[in-house]
C-alpha cells in the first residue's frame, strides 16, 4: 500500500512535495487494581500518515506554501484521503519552506530489547515491581496502576528522496497512590514515560511520590495576609 | 432512513463473528466476544485570520475479549482481516488457565441501528461543510462595529460498532455533530472580550442551524462582557442555567459514581449507597438513550443495551454506572456504561448522558423567589473530586438577581466551590425545563469519550469567588 500511496502522489502535479510515513505498533497493557491485575491486553495497528505541501500566495501577493495532512488504515481510500489532504493545503498559506532531504543522523538508543522480544512479559514484570515497591510502605496503597508497552515501526519516504526506518520502544506508566490519616486523605497520580524499562528508574519514583503522599498528609493551608 | 453505511472491510467480517465467539469459547473462555470498532472525526475552523480543515487520527479496529469474573484479557487488532483475527481467537488465551466463572444470563440483543438524521454529515463533501462554516462566520462578522473575530468551529464524530457475544448479534452508527461560535470583541480601552453559544447532538447538521436571536444573543454577550465587574467572594442564593447545572451534575454524581473508582477506593461515594445525598428535590440520572443527546448510544462497547440508570432519588444516592469487569467485582447490576475512548484502550465505567432531573417550578418562581442572588449564565469547566467530594465549577459569566430580578449587572468569571452533599442539599427549587449540552470527558488525563451533562434551572446556595 505505500507503494501504490507514493504512485499516486508522485502523479500529483499540484503538489511541491509529499511525505509519507507507514507507522506500525504492537503493544502490551497491564492495568491493576488493589484486588490483582483487572487487564491484560495486547495491541496491535497500522496506519499511513501522509503529509502534502501546496504552492499559495500570501495576502499581500507574496510566494507561500501551504501543508495539509491525512490518516489512512489498510484498505482505506488512497485518493480520497490525498483529495483531502490537498484541500486542506490549499487553505494554509505559510513562509516558503521545503522538506528535508537525506542526510545521517546520530545513533540514538530508542529501543529496550526485551520489550520488542515480548512487551507482554516486559508489562507484566514492570507491573509487579510497581505492586511490590508499594507494598513496602505500609501508610500507603496502591490504588491503581496502568502499564503500556509499546513497540513502534515508522517507514518514512519523501518527495526529496528520504527512504528510511526506524524502531523504537515506549513504556508509559501510571499509579495512584492513596494514604489515610485520621480523617485526611491524599491521592497522589504519578505517570512517566520512557523509551526503555531501565530508563524509568521504578523503586526511587514510588519512594518519592510515597513521600509525598505522606507529606500532603500533613500540609497546612498559608495563613492569609500580607508578609510585613 | 439513514443508512448504517459501516466500512467495507467491517461488513464482510461482520457474519463471521458468531463462529469468531465459537472459537473463543472452545477455548475454555467463560465468557467472549468480538467488537469491531471503528471512529473517525474532523474539525473544521473558520475566522477572521484563517481556515484549517483537520482530520481527527482515526481508530478501527477489532477487540477480542476473554473474561472469567477475575481479569479481563483482550487482543486488539487494527483493521478487520477475517484470517489475523480467526487466528487470534484460536491463539491468544490458549496458554490462559481461567477461573471458574459464570457469567450473569442476558437475553437475546439482536439489531442494527442508526442515528436518525435529516442532513447526514456523510452526504456532504469537506467543502460543503466549509462553505457552511464560511456562512454563519460571515453572518456574524458584520453584526457590530466592535467585533474583532468571529470563530466557527464545526467537529464531527463518526462512530461504527459491530458486537457479538453468545447472546448478541449488534451493530450501530452513531453520528455526533457540534459547532461552536466564538464572537470577540474590543471595547474602546483595548480590552477584549468573548462569548460564545454551542450546538451540538447524536443527529445530523439539521441541528446546525443559527437563527438570528441566537446570533445576536452571542454578539450581545459579549459586549456586555466589557462592563462586568468581579464578584465579591462569599455565600450567595444562586440560580444556575442548564449548563451549569450539569458541570455540577457531572463533577458530583457522575464522575464519582463511576464504579471502577469504587473497586479502586478513590470514591466516597461507594460507602454512600441507599443514603441521603442532597435535598429531596435531587433526581440525577445518566441515560445513554436519550434521543439526539450528544452522549447517546444504542450499546455499550461491551454489548449492553442502554437504559436509563437512576443515581439519585429524591434525594438518596441508588447506584453507580458500571462497567462490566467493575459490576462484576463489586457484585451489582450492570448498567450500559463501559465505554472506550476507541478498540486500542480498554472500557471504563464512563458517563453518557448525565443530568439532573426536572422538577415543577417554573424559571420566573424561582427568580422571583430570590431577594439579592447571582443567576450563572455560562459554564465553562469543572473539576471532579470524588474522593475528597469537593466541587469546582468555572462560570463564563453571571447576572445579578435584585428584588426578584435579573438586572444588567454583569460578574466574570465566577467560580463555584463547595462540598459536595452541602451543595446538593441547598438545592430549593428545581425548573421544568431539561436542557442537554455535549462535550468530551476524560477519566484522568486520559480516555477521552463523547457525553453530554444538563439538567433544568436549580436554586440553590453556593461559595463563588
Amino acid at each position: 500500500m505505500l507503494i501504490q500511496i507514493m504512485e499516486a502522489l508522485r502523479k500529483r502535479s499540484d503538489l511541491v512535495g509529499w511525505t509519507v510515513r507507514h507507522v506500525q505498533t504492537r503493544g502490551a497493557q497491564v492495568y491493576a487494581v488493589p484486588q490483582g491485575i483487572e487487564s491484560q491486553r495486547a495491541v496491535a495497528d497500522e496506519r499511513y500518515l501522509i503529509d502534502v505541501l501546496r504552492n499559495r500566495t500570501m495576502a499581500d501577493g507574496s510566494p507561500a506554501v501551504g501543508s495539509g495532512e491525512a490518516s489512512l488504515l489498510p484498505g482505506e481510500d488512497i485518493s480520497r484521503a490525498i483529495e483531502q489532504a490537498t484541500l486542506v493545503a490549499g487553505l494554509v498559506a505559510n513562509p516558503v519552506h521545503s522538506l528535508p532531504g537525506p542526510a545521517q543522523f546520530p545513533d540514538v538508543p530508542l529501543c529496550d530489547v526485551d520489550l520488542q522480544k515480548d512487551a507482554s512479559a516486559v508489562m507484566l514484570e514492570v507491573m509487579e515491581r510497581i505492586r511490590a515497591a508499594a507494598a513496602r510502605y505500609s501508610e500507603v496503597r496502591l490504588s491503581a496502576a496502568e502499564c503500556f508497552g509499546e513497540v513502534c515501526n515508522a517507514h518514512l519516504v519523501n518527495s526529496r528522496g528520504i527512504d528510511a526506518e526506524q524502531e523504537s520502544t515506549q513504556i508509559d506508566i501510571e499509579m495512584v497512590l492513596h494514604s489515610r490519616k485520621g480523617d485526611r486523605e491524599s491521592e497522589t497520580f504519578d505517570e512517566r514515560r520512557r523509551h526503555r524499562v531501565a530508563d524509568l528508574d521504578l523503586e526511587a519514583a514510588i519512594e518519592d511520590r510515597v513521600h509525598y503522599t505522606l507529606d500532603s498528609l500533613e500540609a497546612e493551608t498559608p495563613p492569609l495576609g500580607r508578609d510585613q | 432512513m439513514t443508512e448504517m453505511k459501516l466500512p467495507s472491510a467491517m461488513a464482510e467480517l461482520r457474519p463471521a463473528l458468531g463462529e469468531i465467539v465459537g472459537l473463543g469459547l472452545r477455548q475454555h473462555a467463560p465468557y467472549f466476544s468480538v467488537l469491531l470498532s471503528s471512529k473517525h472525526g474532523l474539525t473544521i475552523e473558520v475566522n477572521n485570520r484563517e481556515e484549517q480543515v483537520t482530520e481527527h487520527p482515526p481508530a478501527a479496529g477489532t477487540v477480542l475479549s476473554a473474561f472469567d469474573g477475575a481479569t479481563n484479557f483482550e487482543r486488539a487488532i487494527g483493521g478487520f482481516k477475517r484470517e489475523e483475527i480467526q487466528t487470534a481467537a484460536r491463539d491468544f488465551i490458549k496458554d490462559i488457565s481461567f477461573q471458574s466463572y459464570i457469567p450473569p444470563a442476558q437475553s437475546e440483543r439482536r439489531g442494527d441501528f442508526v442515528t436518525p438524521m435529516q442532513i447526514d454529515p456523510l452526504d456532504l463533501s469537506i467543502q460543503e461543510k466549509l462553505d457552511r462554516c464560511r456562512e454563519v462566520q460571515q453572518r456574524v462578522k458584520g453584526q457590530d462595529a466592535r467585533i474583532v473575530n468571529v470563530r466557527v468551529i464545526y467537529n464531527e464524530l463518526k462512530r461504527k460498532a459491530a458486537f457479538a457475544d453468545r447472546n448478541a448479534d449488534l451493530a450501530q452508527r452513531v453520528q455526533r455533530v457540534k459547532m461552536y461560535l466564538f464572537v470577540v470583541v474590543a471595547g474602546a480601552a483595548g480590552d477584549v472580550r468573548y462569548d460564545f453559544h454551542i450546538k451540538y447532538g447524536a443527529s445530523g447538521w439539521e441541528v446546525l442551524t443559527w437563527n438570528d436571536d441566537e446570533i445576536q444573543g452571542v454578539v450581545d454577550g459579549a459586549l456586555a462582557l466589557l462592563n462586568a465587574e468581579r464578584i465579591e467572594p462569599g455565600e450567595y442564593r444562586i440560580i444556575s442555567t442548564p449548563g451549569v447545572s450539569g458541570v455540577i451534575c457531572h463533577e458530583s454524581f457522575g464522575h464519582g459514581v463511576e464504579t471502577d473508582m469504587f473497586l479502586k477506593e478513590r470514591a466516597r461515594a461507594a460507602h454512600f449507597i441507599d443514603k441521603i445525598v442532597g435535598s429531596p428535590l435531587v433526581n440525577i440520572a445518566d441515560n445513554p438513550s436519550q434521543p439526539g443527546s450528544y452522549g447517546s448510544y444504542f450499546f455499550d462497547d461491551e454489548g449492553q443495551m442502554a437504559t436509563p440508570t437512576q443515581i439519585v432519588e429524591n434525594g438518596v444516592f441508588r447506584r453507580g454506572i458500571t462497567d462490566r469487569y467493575s459490576a462484576a467485582a463489586l457484585h451489582i447490576p450492570r448498567s450500559a456504561n463501559g465505554r472506550r475512548q476507541d478498540y486500542s484502550r480498554k472500557t471504563y465505567a464512563r458517563m453518557s448522558n448525565t443530568f439532573f432531573s426536572p422538577g415543577s417550578s417554573t424559571l420566573d418562581e424561582m427568580i422571583a423567589q430570590v431577594d439579592y442572588g447571582i443567576f450563572l449564565d455560562k459554564r465553562i469547566s469543572g473539576v471532579e473530586d470524588p474522593q475528597g467530594w469537593g466541587i469546582q465549577v468555572t462560570c463564563h459569566y453571571g447576572h445579578e438577581i435584585k428584588g426578584g430580578k435579573i438586572t444588567e449587572r454583569v460578574l466574570a468569571p465566577i467560580g463555584i466551590t463547595g462540598n459536595v452533599p452541602d451543595v446538593l442539599q441547598s438545592i430549593i427549587a428545581v425548573s421544568n425545563q431539561l436542557q442537554m449540552f455535549g462535550g468530551s470527558c476524560g477519566k484522568g488525563h486520559k480516555e477521552v469519550v463523547p457525553v453530554a451533562l444538563g439538567g433544568p434551572h436549580l436554586l440553590l446556595t453556593a461559595r463563588l469567588a
